[in-house]
């Protein structure tokens, strides 16, 4: 009699148990998306994605709960970009966030199918990235850093801290397509500014040093956004040495002793694309989210760089900038 | 026997009869449910519709306005300081000197303003002939008595007399601008301008939440879409003062009203879908918000219940269809939730969320 009250009881539990855990396995699971990073940086620990991070995290994406990341950074080599944009590719992502031209358009190379979000990109027109920023075809989106745009404005700003130059070297890398719209940019402020521009491709680090070794006291360096063949380190390093004012394209080179820069925040930058994830991470298309033009430009000023080039900052700059570094 | 046929013919009349009458009495009863629960459904989609249209509107506002005071605030005009006619002998001198200082000092405060307000992108200053005097930019050069001569254009002749608003402009194909422009001083007015870069817009209406298949979109002085929660119809800058809705809104003028009569319409929609459109004047801008929701997405819930679907979410149905076993528990659950909603919906404030309608709910 007992033991049939405890093999009813036994019986009824387990049915429960067995309700329960059909009730659980009826909850949609979980998913974790895998986002692929692509960029040329030297650590994985870029600016922009940890602002790409803080974006998501912000959007109830989160690292460790939701969301995973794949980061392949090429330390400035860009010939390693191909075999990692497709590496990226068949580990089988949700989503590659690039930075820059050359990660960009291999990732764009390696896949059609997988979504792409780049970041840090002057002019993705002028490079063939996507046709139409407003409406981009294919798998591609994402945030322009409006580079090229902002070249006069840099050589403005060059000007109104160092009125004596008279020439600026305009180093670029040869094979960055988004180069281009920046020279001509440039070239084009020039008289404006009473400025020499003078524009220098280069494509080896023996070019760079002959370019940069042609650079005199009382000229100034335009530094280019491409981390290949090391450019801006090398263009510091030329400023710092020669004694020559350098404007760099963002606050980062001004943290390593640049004179000053003026361009996007990386980190906020990273901040924003993460909505333009976030959109195609929850279902939409690239093609459904238009290219945006980065939200933050800021501007840096090293004074103590300032003092050992002797220029005295003016009011106008010291008024204008973001952040100082002294 | 033969007793037994006329009874048992007097029986079936009787259960005809009765079934007649008791059918009959549900139908009417049933029917006169349906057409109030439909007008009631109808009311809460409105309601709420109406409600988003309007918090984003004073949103919209509200982030104008604040833009607005900051640019005010920046500077008085050089020919127009009290202080200016207190000093005798020279006069002239310190008026220039006085030109000298406050155009500095304008510089500054452009600088500063730039630093506070990131939506302005650029702000300059003409002088009482409507010559630029000063330009400062975040993207263009800036610019130092350029002269340029703006005596003839609107934001000019306009701002002098009051706040000029432009209609909306796309900036590289996708990123709506607004020229702002303030009078400065009283007895010679001088002009502070501003490019006002408006994605903060498109953020608070892409927030909007209505329900699938519904949209909201903003449109200017002129009817030209600027914003809309599908981002890639802001480029196309579609010119909408032709379309319905919106030309019945600019009829009525935009002046603010708390009455929702005449405020919601049934229309076709942007993508051509049947849908009940309803909007929120910007009056001090005499921009539009509007916010649509396809019409069989807001009906949905009468439509099924008046199919008498077993799954039908009111009450209607209770007492005439018993559920397919299957999804009895379902039923019970939806049909609970149903009338709790329709007890709490009087004075609803969120009505669509408590009423028995499909994914309504608004998301905050």
């Amino acid at each position: 009699m007992t033991s049939r009250r405890l093999a009813e009881a036994a019986s009824v539990l387990a049915a429960l148990l067995a309700l329960v855990a059909l009730e659980a396995g009826a909850q949609p699971a979980r998913r974790v998306h895998s986002i692929g990073v692509l960029n040329e940086a030297w650590a994985a620990s870029h600016p922009t994605v940890e602002g790409l991070k803080a974006g998501l995290r912000e959007l109830g994406l989160e690292e460790g709960r939701n969301l995973k990341f794949d980061i392949r950074f090429t330390e400035g080599k860009l010939d390693a970009m191909p075999a990692a944009a497709m590496a990226l590719a068949k580990a089988g992502v949700d989503l590659i966030v690039t930075s820059q031209y050359a990660a960009t358009q291999a990732a764009k190379d390696a896949t059609t199918r997988i979504p792409i979000v780049f970041t840090l990109l002057s002019d993705p027109e002028a490079a063939g990235i996507v046709a139409n920023p407003a409406r981009p075809e294919g798998n591609v989106t994402g945030v322009t850093s409006l580079q090229a745009e902002l070249v006069g404005k840099r050589l403005e700003i060059l000007k109104i801290l160092v009125p004596s130059v008279r020439r600026a070297w305009v180093i670029h890398d040869a094979s960055d397509p988004t180069a281009t719209p920046m020279v001509a940019q440039a070239l084009s402020a020039g008289p404006q500014l009473k400025l020499d521009l003078v524009p220098r491709g280069v494509l080896t680090p023996e070019d760079l040093a002959l370019a940069l070794r042609s650079v005199r006291p009382g000229d100034a360096l335009l530094a280019p956004e491409t981390s290949n063949l090391d450019i801006p380190t090398a263009i510091l390093q030329t400023s710092l040495t020669a004694r020559v004012p350098a404007v760099f394209t963002t606050a980062l080179w001004v943290g390593h002793g640049g004179l000053v820069s003026y361009g996007p925040d990386y980190y906020a930058h990273g901040f924003q694309a993460a909505s333009l994830v976030a959109k195609i991470l929850r279902g939409a298309r690239p093609s459904d989210v238009p290219v945006e033009g980065t939200d933050k430009i800021d501007l840096a000023v090293n004074l103590k760089t300032a003092d050992l080039l002797g220029i005295t900052v003016p009011r106008k700059i010291l008024l204008r900038a973001d952040a100082f570094r002294r | 026997m033969s007793d037994g046929e006329p009874r048992g013919r007097l029986f079936r009349k009787y259960v005809v009869v009765l079934l007649v009458l008791v059918g009959g009495v549900l139908m009417a009863s049933s029917l006169v449910e349906l057409y109030f629960s439909y007008q009631e459904t109808q009311r809460a989609i409105v309601r709420v519709e109406r409600a988003k249209a309007v918090a984003t509107a004073a949103r919209i506002e509200q982030f104008m306005k604040d833009i607005e005071r900051q640019i005010r605030e920046t500077t008085q005009a050089a020919s127009d300081d009290p202080g200016a006619t207190r000093v005798g002998r020279s006069r002239m001198a310190f008026r220039e000197g006085l030109g000298v200082a406050l155009a500095e000092q304008r510089e500054l405060d452009f600088l500063r303003l730039l630093r506070n307000v990131p939506a302005v992108t650029e702000i300059s200053h003409l002088d009482v002939s409507g010559r630029e005097q000063l330009r400062v930019s975040r993207l263009k050069f800036d610019a130092i008595g350029s002269q340029d001569d703006f005596s003839r254009a609107p934001v000019f002749l306009e701002a002098r007399t009051g706040t000029y608003v432009s209609p909306v402009y796309l900036r590289n194909g996708s990123e709506p601008y607004v020229t702002l422009a303030v009078p400065v001083g009283t007895n010679a007015v001088e002009v502070t301008v501003a490019q006002i870069n408006l994605k903060s817009v498109l953020k608070l209406i892409a927030q909007i939440e209505v329900g699938e298949g519904g949209y909201a979109y903003v449109v200017d002085s002129r009817g030209r879409l600027f914003a809309h929660s599908d981002a890639r119809l802001v480029h196309q800058n579609r010119d909408l003062s032709e379309v319905p809705q919106v030309k019945s809104a600019r009829s009525r003028g935009v002046a603010a009203t708390s009455d929702d009569q005449g405020l919601v319409s049934v229309a076709d929609g942007l993508q051509g879908t049947r849908v009940l459109a309803t909007h929120a004047a910007i009056a001090p801008l005499g921009w539009l918000v509007f916010v649509e929701r396809p019409l069989v997405d807001a009906y949905a819930p009468c439509a099924r219940q008046s199919s008498g679907a077993p799954s039908s979410s009111c009450s209607v149905s209770v007492s005439r269809s018993w559920p397919a076993s299957s999804s009895r528990a379902v039923w019970w659950r939806r049909f609970g939730r149903c009338r709790r909603g329709r007890r709490g919906s009087e004075p609803a404030t969120s009505p669509i969320a408590s009423t028995c309608g499909p994914g309504t709910s608004s998301k905050r």
